[in-house]
């Protein structure tokens, strides 16, 4: 997954790793409910940035506050907005689905970055092929969980063919 | 199946019935001394060539971001970046399913710099060794982390970040 590997985040000073937590952090709050998952993920982002132990503690705190989106998003720079909004897809699909709130919020963020629609939709599908690679690796393993033998069988199978339309 | 949802008159892909292989994985979901045993054997092996480099730290600090250890476990952790246990106190610690996601996560860590040691390699062996599968698993292992650089150049890609 993203944040395990060497990565463009840490081409980002140390001012613009705390505005790409912040967004992390509320993009994780959006929804208003923070599942283990999504804390982990956030975690895991944290120390994947080498966030200062303080810092790591105000972001935290920030969880249980309501943050300003706009004021963050002219805080950053863009790469700053490309790499989190990555992250935040990746954090946003942590719990298994994206909550209509999280869209929102990856939809403002892509919009200050610069970022159309169209690739915010392959970014989705990125996520859904880290997946794919997680599953391999648990599958090495030996290890596989609920749901990684469906990852394998669709895989052959075209998008538009396997996907269906609800609401 | 993975379920289309429109949203806002755009699609989102929603795999609803893959809820299972959700990421971050599923190391949070395993009893905290099997992730403080984790990650004791990932502070073992990132030591083990005396040289860290910041991307091996990098990983092992994410790893131990998923790992949800509480302040306590961390400081103990720290300490063994100084004083590295050996590697069979880690192994006497391990579960079955900790140790594969440790065998598998100490591969993705070592592997970051670039270049994975022959004591590293070695190491690797042993633990699969230990929880009783075929050494070669390793160079899979290491093939599946060269997949993961891929993965992650082409999220790069999309977003034109240089």
């Amino acid at each position: 997954m993203s944040g395990m590997l060497p990565d463009a985040v840490d081409i980002l000073s140390p001012s613009e790793k705390e505005v790409y937590i912040e967004l992390l952090a509320l993009l994780a709050n959006s929804d208003g409910a923070l599942v283990r998952e999504e804390m982990a993920a956030l975690e895991a982002f944290m120390g994947r940035v080498l966030l200062k132990p303080e810092v790591r503690e105000e972001t935290r705190k920030q969880l249980r506050s309501t943050r300003d989106l706009g004021e963050l998003l002219e805080k950053a720079t863009p790469n700053t907005l490309k790499v989190a909004l990555r992250d935040c897809v990746l954090l946003a699909a942590s719990d298994g689905e994206y909550h209509p709130a999280e869209i929102v919020v990856l939809e403002r963020i892509a919009d200050a970055a610069g970022v159309g629609i169209d690739v915010l939709d392959q970014l989705y599908d990125w996520v859904t092929e880290g997946w794919h690679w997680l599953a391999k690796g648990r599958n090495i393993v030996v290890m596989s969980i609920a749901g990684d033998k469906l990852l394998f069988d669709e895989e052959n199978i075209p998008l538009h063919v396997r996907g269906d339309i609800t609401e | 199946m993975l379920k289309l949802k429109m949203i806002k008159n755009r699609r989102v892909v929603i795999p609803v019935l893959t809820r299972g292989a959700m990421l971050p994985d599923t190391l949070h979901e395993l009893p905290r001394d099997e992730r403080f045993a984790y990650a004791k054997l990932l502070a073992y092996m990132i030591n083990i060539d005396d040289e860290v480099t910041i991307d091996e730290m990098t990983v092992f600090e994410q790893r131990l971001g998923t790992a949800l250890l509480s302040p306590a476990q961390r400081k103990m952790i720290r300490t063994y970046l100084k004083e590295p246990p050996t590697l069979e106190e880690c192994l006497e610690g391990l579960g079955d399913v900790s140790g594969r996601l440790a065998l598998r996560d100490a591969a993705l860590m070592t592997a970051a710099d670039g270049t994975v040691d022959e004591d590293e390699q070695l190491a690797l062996e042993k633990i699969a060794r230990h929880l009783k599968i075929d050494a070669k698993i390793v160079d899979r292992l290491l093939d599946w982390v060269s997949a993961g650089f891929d993965w992650m150049q082409d999220g790069l890609d999309l977003l034109n970040v240089e």
